[in-house]
């Protein structure tokens, strides 16, 4: 009987465990790793820009949608960090307006919601006023501005539904 | 040929044979079961005689109805099926080794895989593989157990959405000329699922086709190699933002949607289709099998009326366009239900921007360059109200996000910092719930104007053949004097007329330009310290009067300059363009000016400059004007007079089909 309950104990501690990591906010690096943001949009470069057209790469592609991309990339949180990622001068211009498509998806995306989301979106202008306040915010990278707002996004109160997991 | 995958002939010829002799043999001893024999004859030579039926679930399919499944268009379209093969490249994609050549041989297996062990086999059974052939045969013959939703497919079921899948929209994304590939623009789907989630619809999912082009290829054997389908292409899949960062927010192309209307049928079997083709590999050809070919050939499969019937040697994004139009139209003369729900149009990053500039006040306009200026945004602004201060910070800050893509991809520190400043101005000011910039006007589809290829008969005279007959015909023809959503741009290639002289019937170019762009800046803003620069440039030939004999005379022109919208109808440019000709003088300039006026049905085109063209030193007076009526959507009638080395008079009728 005692050898059953410290089996059962070890399994639970095992699954613990296993469980533990997907229950805490994943870091924005990783996921940068394991999901290749920035492939999914032709680089800001002119030569592929210019033949946008003609060059989806469809090795790439599943890193987008739905469709393949590695179940540690499906979820919200790598959604959300992939959008930061792909749209940060368009959301950094929403943020600073205070409105606009990109910034409405990013809260729906972090399930911030309709009743919390103007509350949420003056704490995350307050508080990435004091990022671009930041004297080395014009020569961060774009990997570390995506990065900063994703965690600004994830630390945002709990009283805002963001989600947490996933 | 396992019995497994039951394709299996059920009474094979020799089994037949062996019956029918025994029946022969033994008849007379059995003419009291006559009747029982003859049934057994019966059944034996109707439905087993054929090699090639099938068994299928404890049923037999015969030769017939095989036959008419593996001709079904729809089952042909599904294998993408052209000239007795499929266009597709990828091995996989046939269940049958005979399956890229043999439509027949398909269907069989695609029949036979249907009962395919599937317990094991999550996401990579046929099923899942390929459910637009499931679903469509479902509705041909009795599938047992059939469903919609295979729970075995998780795959395919988190990719499609397909109960959250409201309708598919067909995107036209602007030419764009900062590529050649892209110049007669682009076009690729999207799945709306109008998700309460995401209501912009950023993360519906989008079907592109594009060729697969290496990295760093040059540009000459990009454009030789897609041409002559040196490149593989396939479909891809893209959250609909990539798209909109892409082409609206980085390359500024205007963008127009096209909402379906389809039966859940028609939708269910699109998205299925879609999901079997993603990845697959096609040839690319630029001209013709290219991204609105493939497309097009996608909405064929669900769609009754044809859209590449009528395919020359070439097919443009906006040629399917014109199509779903001319469907809608005819389907709602009927009386039934068009095809098209709805026309969104979804303008630039730098329209948006050039509205935004254009509905501020004067003093707005002067604090906004005085910012950009001299950078101090508070000092500047402190005399305005609150809702000025946010127009004129909102204003700046769009200016600098516009000039930092444009600037891509090494935009100047200073610029950043510029940026960053006025950002966190604008973080310290109130937030908006709704844009302080509203109702930008609605760009008319490229859809709704001129088809591009253009045939024309008329008469012209000039001082060299007289009078004469003038046959006329581009491929691709958006003129000044035309209908189109180019805003006082040209873009004309292979223009070519073709006189016949009337006292012996023979024929001359009267004109040939392989291509001809006018590019007029009319929009540009005072503090877009952008390329303010109209251009035009010209590579052709054009019959020409020298020491009193007509010659063709080849040349080449490039000229830039400004160009202005006098009102809402009027533009005006002024250019100088340099150009090479074959014949003397060969190095010409011509200053010149013109007018373009758009009285909707009536457009004309006046311009008047100076030419060296005569001798090298002394310039002539130049100029010539085009007037052109809107008859119907496809016709037109356009008169024309120009005074140039020879002095030329014509009309003719146009055709746009």
């Amino acid at each position: 009987m005692v050898t059953k309950g410290i089996n059962f104990s070890a399994i639970c501690l095992v699954l613990s465990l296993m469980i533990a990591p997907s229950a805490m906010a994943r870091e924005f690096a990783d996921i940068y790793t394991d999901c290749g943001l920035g492939a999914m949009i032709a680089p800001h470069n002119s030569v592929v820009a210019a033949v946008t057209n003609v060059t989806w790469d469809l090795g790439t592609t599943a890193i987008s949608s739905n469709i393949s991309s590695p179940d540690s990339c499906h979820g919200g949180q790598a959604k959300s960090a992939a959008f930061i990622h792909d749209s940060y001068e368009s959301l950094e211009k929403d943020i600073a307006r205070g409105h606009g498509e990109y910034l409405d998806t990013l809260m729906t995306l972090t399930n911030v919601s309709k009743e919390s989301q103007e509350k949420a979106v003056n704490n995350l202008r307050n508080n990435f006023a004091s990022s671009v306040a930041n004297q080395d915010y014009t020569n961060q990278t774009k990997f570390q501005k995506s990065e900063n707002l994703y965690n600004l996004l994830y630390s945002q109160p709990s009283d805002y539904s963001l989600e947490k997991n996933i | 040929m396992t019995s497994k995958k039951a394709y299996a002939v059920v009474f094979s010829f020799n089994v037949c044979f062996f019956i029918i002799h025994i029946f022969l043999l033994y008849l007379p001893l059995f003419t009291n079961k006559l009747y029982h024999c003859f049934l057994l004859f019966f059944f034996c030579v109707v439905l087993g005689y054929s090699t090639n039926a099938i068994a299928y679930e404890g049923r037999h399919l015969n030769e017939d109805v095989i036959e008419n499944l593996a001709n079904d268009p729809t089952w042909l379209k599904l294998l993408h099926f052209k000239h007795n093969r499929s266009e597709i490249l990828t091995e996989d994609f046939f269940l049958s080794p005979e399956g890229r050549y043999d439509s027949k041989a398909e269907l069989v297996a695609t029949i036979n895989a249907y009962s395919e062990s599937r317990s094991h086999k999550k996401d990579i059974t046929p099923r899942c593989k390929f459910p637009a052939r499931y679903f469509w045969l479902s509705q041909k013959m009795p599938l047992p157990h059939y469903k919609l939703h295979d729970p075995q497919c998780e795959s395919f079921e988190n990719w499609s959405l397909l109960n959250n899948v409201k309708s598919i929209s067909l995107f036209l994304v602007s030419g764009y000329f900062g590529n050649p590939a892209s110049v007669f623009g682009h076009s690729f789907l999207k799945l709306n699922t109008y998700s309460r989630d995401d209501q912009n619809g950023l993360f519906d999912l989008s079907i592109n086709y594009g060729a697969l082009v290496p990295e760093n290829e040059p540009t000459l054997q990009y454009v030789v190699r897609g041409i002559t389908g040196g490149y593989q292409a396939g479909f891809s899949d893209k959250y609909f933002y990539t798209h909109d960062l892409v082409y609206s927010r980085t390359e500024f192309r205007d963008i127009w949607e096209y909402e379906l209307l389809l039966s859940d049928y028609q939708r269910t079997l699109l998205i299925l289709h879609m999901w079997e083709v993603l990845g697959k590999k096609f040839k690319y050809y630029f001209l013709d099998e290219n991204c609105a070919f493939r497309l097009a050939e996608l909405l064929e499969i669900i769609i009754e009326e044809p859209f590449l019937d009528k395919v020359k040697s070439w097919y443009i994004p906006v040629e399917t366009f014109f199509r779903l139009e001319e469907i809608d139209k005819h389907r709602k003369e009927k009386g039934k239900q068009g095809l098209i729900k709805s026309v969104r149009f979804h303008p630039s990053g730098q329209r948006e921007f050039y509205y935004q500039f254009s509905q501020l006040t004067k003093k707005e306009k002067e604090a906004v360059k005085t910012i950009i200026n001299d950078g101090a945004s508070t000092s500047t602004t402190a005399s305005f109200s609150e809702d000025s201060q946010l127009r004129i910070i909102d204003t700046v800050l769009s200016y600098y996000k516009y000039r930092l893509i444009a600037e891509e991809p090494s935009p100047a520190v200073e610029m950043r910092e510029k940026k960053d400043k006025i950002l966190l101005t604008r973080l310290r000011l109130p937030p908006q719930k709704k844009s302080l910039f509203y109702g930008i006007p609605q760009l008319k589809s490229p859809a709704s104007g001129n088809r591009p290829m253009l045939m024309g008969i008329g008469m012209g005279q000039d001082s060299i053949e007289n009078t004469y007959l003038k046959l006329h015909w581009s491929p691709f023809s958006q003129e000044f004097v035309g209908q189109n959503h180019l805003e006082g741009d040209e873009l004309v290639v292979l223009d070519t007329t073709i006189g016949v002289r009337e006292s012996d019937y023979s024929f001359f170019v009267d004109n040939f330009d392989l291509v001809r762009i006018r590019k007029l800046k009319t929009n540009f803003i005072s503090i877009d310290d952008g390329n303010p620069w109209s251009w035009q440039l010209r590579l052709g030939t054009a019959l020409t009067e020298h020491n009193e004999k007509s010659y063709n005379d080849g040349a080449f022109s490039f000229g830039a300059g400004r160009a202005w919208d006098l009102n809402k109808s009027i533009s005006f440019y002024a250019m100088t363009d340099a150009a090479a000709h074959t014949i003397k003088p060969y190095a010409r300039l011509r200053p010149n000016t013109g007018l373009i006026i758009d009285n909707n049905s009536t457009k004309s085109w006046w311009y008047a400059g100076f030419e060296n063209m005569e001798d090298r030193e002394k310039f002539n007076l130049v100029w010539g004007g085009q007037i052109q009526y809107k008859v119907s959507e496809q016709i037109a009638v356009s008169i024309s007079f120009s005074r140039e080395t020879t002095t030329k008079t014509s009309a003719e009728v146009k055709w746009y089909w």
